[in-house]
């Protein structure tokens, strides 16, 4: 991260902070500003009080890497604020692509018989938030999580208007590094008519000590923290 | 030129496999060498991230894609990718192909490429993250894009052989 876009980011971040009055704000880099300014932004504004079921999946092979780490503090916020998480480790599990095959009409039971089927479509139907978490391969989503999402389809309508946020990490840090995944979000987001509540962009976050060094597990602490 | 055709889709004979089709017979028809790789009926595993390759060696998965396609990428001139549009981005398939480009990525930098989508959906956004992406791939590969088709309203075949799509990805196959 050069200098300008450091300050670009932490610019944003500090604004953010100051106006809203609370931690609760997401990196948006050079694109729109996700719910950074949301309404959202006090505690319990998200919940409303209410005891939230939160599923998050994460796309990362690694099981102690970047995207973990923010997983992890988002999960220990919420967690703290009473909400039951779940969280699914797409790239640890048995899992397969869509074949398209229909049989589900976007609305019955898959015929693949995996993780996804047998552990996480049910927690899908039934949360009020999902959480995307992924590593950034090739400027989108790791296939890992994109295996998942593709899947679905085949409740596609009982996944729709559920909470959402992304937290991601790219070992690059120019300001175009999220772009396309943003773009990707925000179309799924308004495709499943999600409500975003935030998202983490953790640039600059090639290893663990890159992004041990900063403030982007607190973001996504707080994020969990005050939904 | 050598071509590399990956495609994404899990239907033999669907629409995004009706445009890499007409693709591969325009640019056969152009005297060009095309290589096509069925991502959704080949055995492949996605990336693991345990940088064993150093973005520049073999890929310890012993799969299809290391054995018949990694090489066939570093030695073309051109790779078309074939997706239809699932949940606004690349298939899952297509996109275990695209991380594994890792263990040879500086090889697979500089081609010539081109895009194919298809999509059911027909909004003025339904292709808008394939499209952010697709043109973030190309600046990162430093790819020369040759061309890319988005044929939206396309959720069947019977809907796409009713639209001019099929002709575009021929004359695109022809033009390279």
């Amino acid at each position: 991260m050069d200098r300008r876009e450091f300050l670009k980011v932490t610019g944003t971040g500090a604004l953010t902070l100051f106006l809203s009055g609370c931690g609760i704000n997401a990196v948006s880099g050079d694109k729109k500003a996700g719910a950074a300014a949301s309404p959202e932004a006090k505690p319990g504004g998200v919940s409303q009080g209410k005891k939230l079921k939160i599923v998050v999946l994460c796309g990362s092979p690694h099981k102690a890497g970047t995207s973990a780490l923010l997983a992890d503090k988002f999960i220990e916020g919420a967690q703290a604020a009473g909400h039951e998480v779940f969280r699914f480790n797409a790239a640890f599990e048995d899992i397969h692509p869509c074949n398209g095959c229909d049989a589900c009409g976007m609305n019955g039971p898959c015929v693949i018989n995996d993780a996804i089927s047998q552990k996480l479509m049910q927690k899908l139907v039934d949360c009020d938030m999902v959480a995307l978490v992924t590593p950034l391969y090739y400027y989108g989503f790791s296939a890992q999580i994109k295996m998942v999402i593709d899947r679905f389809y085949s409740q596609t309508g009982a996944i729709h208007r559920k909470k959402s946020m992304l937290m991601a990490t790219a070992w690059n840090s120019s300001g175009i590094t999220f772009n396309a995944l943003q773009e990707h979000y925000d179309t799924l987001v308004r495709y499943m008519e999600w409500q975003d509540v935030g998202r983490v962009l953790g640039y600059g976050c090639g290893s663990r000590s890159a992004i041990e060094g900063t403030e982007f597990p607190e973001q996504a602490f707080n994020i969990g923290k005050k939904l | 030129m050598k071509i590399v055709v990956v495609t994404g889709s899990p239907h033999r004979a669907g629409t995004s496999a009706l445009l890499a089709d007409k693709f591969i017979e325009g640019a056969e028809s152009n005297g060009h060498e095309v290589f096509r790789f069925n991502a959704a009926f080949e055995n492949i595993n996605p990336c693991r991230g345990c940088d064993a390759c150093g973005m520049n060696g073999p890929c310890v998965i012993p799969d299809a894609i290391s054995e018949k396609l990694i090489q066939k990428l570093v030695d073309c001139d051109m790779i078309v990718l074939v997706t239809p549009l699932y949940y606004f981005g690349f298939s899952a398939q297509i996109k275990t192909v695209i991380d594994r480009f890792y263990s040879r990525t500086g090889s697979i930098h500089g081609k010539k490429s081109a895009l194919l989508a298809t999509a059911w959906n027909n909004d003025s956004w339904t292709m808008t993250a394939l499209k952010a992406h697709y043109t973030r791939l190309c600046e990162y590969m430093e790819w020369r894009s040759q061309g890319a088709i988005y044929a939206t309203g396309c959720g069947t075949r019977s809907m796409i052989e009713r639209s001019d799509y099929p002709q575009k990805a021929f004359e695109l196959g022809k033009s390279v």
